[in-house]
């Protein structure tokens, strides 16, 4: 049995045929964990007694003759702002350690459960949630499988670091301006951030409500979907959650691209980057015949929105800490949350003006294309500690504008899954593939079509 | 409208009297950082100023996809 490299539906399968134990699935990955997270630094904790409580529960399932659901004993896990029943749930911050358990698990979590999947443990993350580097202060930084001196990229570093590696098939992270399709695309797998309120938040600690979403990552496109379907549907605990029936994506995956109109866009997302970078949207825009390039008007005030937006909503989140303890807070988002939660109530009001502006607009691009192709990043993961890049002959802070081309569809809440490009360069890249709000299935299409050609994979990372 | 000048000093005096107005203790070492990081906000926010945009245009703080 090799779980490690084996992905989420074919684990469910042999396990629902009786083939492999959830119990001996359990077994193999937490050993997996045990043996090779040290050298990521992926995880903060690992549920190993319920871990085993619950593929115990799917075995006996089994064994009576039911059905435990798709991802019967599939092991994942979580970055640690979702809650886990009996776990503190710790955000990213030191803070948090000492904060009262979770009385029950987040929506999402549990959906996966509903699917049969079992939870192992929760996943590092910039503090927070504020970053796109998983450079934690307090609980160390998340490693790039591909490359261990490298990034993870965040601010879902642990969720993106342990699928790469093999640790788990899948893993749940929350994208604010782009902290799934950032380590996704940096460490290599598929990532997708679904549209604005498609999934349930509730039980995952908000950073910027009117712009965080949540979603899944994996190593194929059947297993990012699959997940995807299991966790729709409308929730009342949240505020945000769309009343949408559930629209699965997977029946629809095996018809391709075929009848699209895509296109790469351009403008703002053919600024500043690395040749692998364009080299990476160019292999993917060419397997699609996708030669036309479309402007997303308003690109770069959307950007500023989310910036500005992010900064102040995210800084008032945490006023009650800052107030308390600023020194406790890790010191790479301290001065920022401060900045915000100072800032001219005018700034965020303007943001949020322009949001509504900007969304109505740039949607019209959707009456010409069903899809476009964008960079997730401008350049493949940075050493730990970079402080700066230069880019198109540009030196410019590296952390933030890892989120360069991903911030600006944040804010317009459009779905994306970052398909992956392995080859180009010594390390991996993403390009987003992006499409109209409710459109999800759009994104899983193309994403499995590349997948199908071998324009883009997702394999475990070599040394794992 | 003007968002007013963006010097550290006009900044330093926001972030000092905004603090106090929010019961903010603020370390005098976090002060350089955070003023820096309110300014690189506010010329983001300079790029939003938009002569177009009227007393019709709503906020989005209740935002549908």
């Amino acid at each position: 049995m090799s779980p490690g490299a084996t992905g989420a539906l074919e684990i469910g399968r042999r396990i629902r045929a009786g083939e492999w134990s959830a119990q001996a699935v359990m077994d193999a990955t937490l050993s997996r964990i045990e043996r090779d997270d040290r050298r990521i630094n992926a995880f903060t904790s690992v549920l190993r007694a319920r871990a085993f409580q619950e593929a115990a529960e799917v075995d006996a399932a089994v064994a009576r003759g039911l059905d435990p659901g798709p991802l019967a004993g599939v092991p994942f896990a979580v970055k640690n702002l979702f809650d886990l029943a009996g776990e503190v749930t710790l955000a990213g911050s030191a803070s948090r350690r000492s904060a009262a358990p979770a009385p029950r698990d987040a929506a999402a979590v549990l959906r996966l459960r509903a699917a049969g999947a079992v939870p192992v443990g929760a996943l590092n993350m910039d503090a927070y949630a504020y970053g796109f580097t998983t450079e934690n202060s307090h609980y160390g930084p998340t490693r790039n499988p591909h490359d261990l001196t490298r990034i993870a990229g965040g601010s879902s570093g642990g969720s993106a670091a342990a699928v790469a590696a093999g640790l788990v098939p899948l893993s749940l992270g929350s994208d604010t301006n782009g902290s799934i399709r950032v380590p996704a695309a940096l460490c290599g797998i598929f990532g997708l951030k679904p549209t604005y309120g498609r999934l349930s938040r509730a039980g995952a600690h908000l950073f910027v409500g009117s712009l965080d979403h949540i979603g899944p990552f994996a190593r194929s496109v059947a297993d990012l979907a699959a997940a995807y379907d299991a966790m729709q549907g409308p929730d009342d605990s949240d505020a945000a959650c769309a009343s949408r029936a559930v629209e699965p994506a997977s029946p629809h995956l095996a018809r391709g691209a075929e009848g699209l109109r895509i296109a790469v866009a351009g403008g703002w997302f053919g600024g500043p980057m690395q040749a692998e970078a364009r080299i990476a949207v160019e292999r993917v825009a060419a397997a699609l015949g996708a030669g036309a390039e479309v402007d997303v008007p308003g690109a770069a005030r959307a950007r500023a929105s989310a910036f500005v937006m992010t900064a102040i909503e995210g800084g008032l989140l945490h006023l009650p800490e800052l107030r308390r303890d600023a020194a406790g807070i890790d010191p790479l988002i301290r001065d920022r949350l401060l900045a915000g939660a100072l800032a001219p109530a005018h700034w965020l009001w303007q943001a949020y003006r322009v949001r509504r502006q900007v969304a109505s607009a740039a949607r019209a691009v959707f009456r010409a294309w069903d899809v476009l192709l964008a960079p997730a990043t401008p350049l493949s993961a940075p050493t730990i500690g970079t402080e700066w890049v230069t880019l198109g002959g540009e030196r410019m802070l590296a952390r933030p504008n890892l989120g360069l081309y991903t911030q600006p569809v944040s804010l317009l809440g459009w779905p994306v899954v970052v398909v992956p490009v392995h080859g180009i360069g010594a390390l991996p890249l993403g390009v987003q593939v992006i499409a109209a709000p409710w459109r999800e299935d759009l994104c899983l299409r193309v994403a499995a079509h590349l997948e199908s050609l071998g324009v883009a994979s997702a394999p475990v990372a070599g040394a794992f | 409208m003007s968002v007013g000048p963006l010097t550290p000093e006009a900044l330093g005096e926001w972030v000092d009297r905004t603090a106090a107005a929010l019961d903010l203790p603020l370390d005098p070492a976090h002060r350089p950082g955070v003023i820096a990081n309110l300014q690189r906000l506010g010329e983001l926010a300079v790029s939003l100023e938009d002569p177009a945009l009227g007393v019709a245009d709503e906020s989005a703080s209740v935002f549908r996809a």
